[in-house]
């Protein structure tokens, strides 16, 4: 399989610890979910069941444990959890009833069920699929190239049925012509899984689970600037998405749950089955409590989020919830090396761009493509100078959107 | 910290201990050809650079880059030089060309080269005296003008006259052999100026191997022209200016009225490398166009 210019192999650093853990299924004493930019349908001392619709907006809220609301206020809905896992009535489709869904009808139920993109970037699923572009192959992304993070493994390993199922509906969706996985090196013994569709196997590189990177790597093409992987006849989803909108065609129900791994400076790192809402500090302690006074990300270690309140919850994006102890790096100025510029896979000159950024001169950065920039962490990760070159390059790209 | 929370552990102090590490042998077989003055030519300079890096304040010393300034500086002066004008040389290097531009990485002129220029300039009579290694004797002739001189095997050892780091090929291709397995110079680049040398050299009628061997050829091409901040940082840059400074450096020294020509070639590609840079950096994803150009 070729790949995509530059990156990194990670090596020994892409850890991978938390595979072989057995799988914790938690239930959290309260769940808290945001509200944000939707209008909450329920108020304090309402009791709730799962899949019960607690915000309408462009996208909906579902309640995902049952229980009682705690409190609504203009950030989250706090569900205090019954643990009676009542659920709202729902209709069960068996799989054989599979071939009566129509396309148009799953594409509302994506809409209706709200699902969002569970590799991170959380972008509405139904988006994505109401395209009236002629669609080749839906890719189901199951290249976990960020350290520490195992849960899409896990997936493909456990619960492949549902991913490939998952697909299948999408592909319903977009009359797509075939489906494709596409995986890692380091995730090959799970392929036997997956012998009814087409696999691509990658090389272990950062940042090979981009969908930029996937088009590369795996179609020969590039996605064009602005554009979605739509315009090259590709639709790429997660594995977790593609298994979540099968879970909940089939039970009738939203989504209401997803894999995490946790994992750093933890008792018992382990992936963890918890519903969306869980406090980031309920899952530390299900898994033993931290080792250490570490940082806390929600995601993974190149592109996650460092939080310091632990009751912000796990959404639909968080596929990790890691206890690292960062260290205290000094920044020291550039030496050239060229380091960054060889490993961004956006073939972007992120030195420079980090100097015009700091010296002001934005209408150069942008000249400089860094609204190319996808983030991935490369630059900063290769620095010898420890310079905040990711940071930098993606405030550059940031404003030049504004602008 | 922001984003990514996990970093490689190498950092900028890491790569400058290796340079010094890489150039440990030259400086080793400095002090056997040449003895105590080149010992104390080579702690004057270090001394001074690292001071004078001090008193800028512009930049963190502790980052050992004024260590591998002054080390080169001393290794392309001959051992002959007063200590106070390698002193002053020193200073000039990084007051003048690495600070008063920007410190480290800001340069765009190689400090240790532009400092040997500064002393040909200032101190003609010194920069063209060379001692035969192991006598205080002055041979008034450079080691260029009649390269047969001490014989190809001892050019490669470093038994002849010249600067006192330049005259040991075997050992400056160790320190270099050193920074190629720690990945911080590509193993080609150094090839590519000396062999456009010498090819240029035989056609142009003279004496490839000799001078491959001789004058500051392998030392600059190892160690000066590999500099990260004044050589183009893309791959395809670094070749051009290691092509470049290779046909300079023949052109000099069959054509030019001053023997040695490494050190100019270097330093006029130094002063070509961002427009070099310019031409060459990638093109970024799905634009089919260079940045900037």
């Amino acid at each position: 399989m070729q790949s995509f210019d530059g990156g990194i192999a990670l090596g020994s650093l892409n850890r991978k610890n938390t595979r072989t853990q057995e799988v914790l299924r938690f239930a959290p004493p309260v769940v808290r979910l945001p509200v944000s930019c939707r209008r909450a349908e329920v108020k304090k001392g309402d009791k709730v069941k799962i899949g019960q619709l607690i915000a309408h907006g462009a996208v909906n809220s579902f309640a995902t444990v049952a229980g009682t609301i705690e409190s609504v206020d203009e950030k989250y809905i706090t569900i205090k959890n019954d643990f009676t896992e009542k659920t709202v009535e729902h209709d069960v489709i068996n799989e054989s009833d599979f071939d009566k869904l129509d396309g148009k009808h799953l594409l509302s139920l994506l809409k209706n069920y709200s699902i969002l993109g569970m590799g991170g970037a959380e972008f509405p699923a139904h988006r994505k699929y109401s395209t009236d572009k002629n669609i080749d192959a839906i890719v189901i992304n199951g290249c976990e190239c960020e350290p520490y993070l195992t849960c899409d493994y896990v997936l493909m390993r456990d619960n492949f049925e549902a991913v490939i199922l998952g697909a299948r509906l999408f592909q319903k969706i977009v009359n797509a012509k075939k489906i494709i996985l596409c995986i890692e090196e380091h995730s090959r013994d799970i392929i036997d899984n997956f012998s009814s569709i087409e696999v691509m196997v990658f090389p272990d590189k950062y940042p090979q689970g981009s969908e930029k990177m996937i088009a590369v790597s795996g179609f020969d093409t590039e996605i064009p600037y602005g554009g979605f992987p739509e315009d090259c006849g590709i639709i790429v989803s997660n594995v977790s998405t593609c298994a979540a909108f099968a879970t909940a065609v089939l039970s009738g129900l939203p989504p209401v749950k997803r894999l995490v791994t946790v994992d750093g400076n933890v008792q018992k790192p382990c992936n963890v089955e918890a519903p969306f809402g869980t406090p980031a500090g309920a899952l530390l302690d299900a898994c033993g409590g931290l080792t250490d006074g570490s940082g806390i990300i929600l995601g993974g270690p190149m592109t996650g989020k460092r939080i310091t309140d632990l009751s912000v919850p796990v959404t639909y994006g968080t596929n990790g919830v890691l206890a690292l102890s960062p260290e205290d790096i000094k920044e020291t100025p550039c030496i050239r090396c060229g380091g960054c510029m060889r490993v961004c896979p956006s073939g972007l000159t992120p030195f420079r761009i980090e100097e015009e950024y700091l010296a002001g001169r934005y209408s150069v950065c942008k000249q400089l493509r860094a609204e190319q920039c996808i983030s991935c962490g490369c630059c900063s990760f290769i620095c010898p100078a420890k310079r905040e070159l990711a940071y930098n390059v993606t405030r550059a790209k940031e404003r030049g959107r504004r602008n | 910290m922001n984003a990514p929370y996990l970093r490689r552990p190498l950092k900028s102090r890491d790569i400058m201990m290796n340079v010094i590490i890489a150039l440990a042998p030259a400086c080793t077989a400095a002090v056997f050809y040449f003895g105590i003055r080149a010992l104390l030519l080579i702690l004057v300079c270090t001394a001074v650079c690292v001071i004078s890096e001090a008193i800028c304040k512009r930049s963190d010393v502790t980052d050992l880059s004024a260590v591998v300034t002054g080390i080169l500086t001393a290794l392309c002066l001959p051992a002959t030089v007063s200590l106070w004008s390698a002193a002053i040389a020193s200073a000039f290097a990084i007051i003048i060309v690495k600070q008063l531009f920007g410190g480290v990485g800001k340069n765009f002129l190689n400090p240790a080269l532009a400092a040997r220029a500064f002393m040909t300039l200032m101190f003609p009579a010194q920069m063209t005296s060379f001692t035969d290694p192991g006598t205080d004797a002055v041979t008034s002739a450079t080691p260029l003008t009649h390269l047969n001189y001490s014989g190809y095997y001892n050019m490669l050892i470093g038994n002849e006259s010249g600067s006192i780091g330049e005259t040991s090929a075997v050992m400056i291709i160790l320190g270099f052999a050193f920074l190629v397995y720690k990945g911080i110079v590509r193993p080609e680049m150094p090839f590519i100026m000396v062999g456009a040398t010498a090819i240029l050299t035989w056609i142009l009628g003279g004496d490839a191997v000799g001078n491959v061997l001789s004058g500051g050829l392998l030392l600059g091409a190892c160690f000066m022209a590999t500099d990260f901040a004044t050589t183009p940082c893309t791959t395809s840059g670094k070749w051009i200016f290691m092509l470049g400074a290779g046909i300079i450096t023949a052109l000099i020294r069959v054509y030019g009225a001053y023997p040695e020509g490494v050190c100019y070639a270097i330093l006029i590609m130094n002063c070509l490398s961002p427009a070099i840079e310019a031409m060459t950096l990638p093109i970024p994803y799905a634009t089919k166009k260079r940045g900037l150009i």
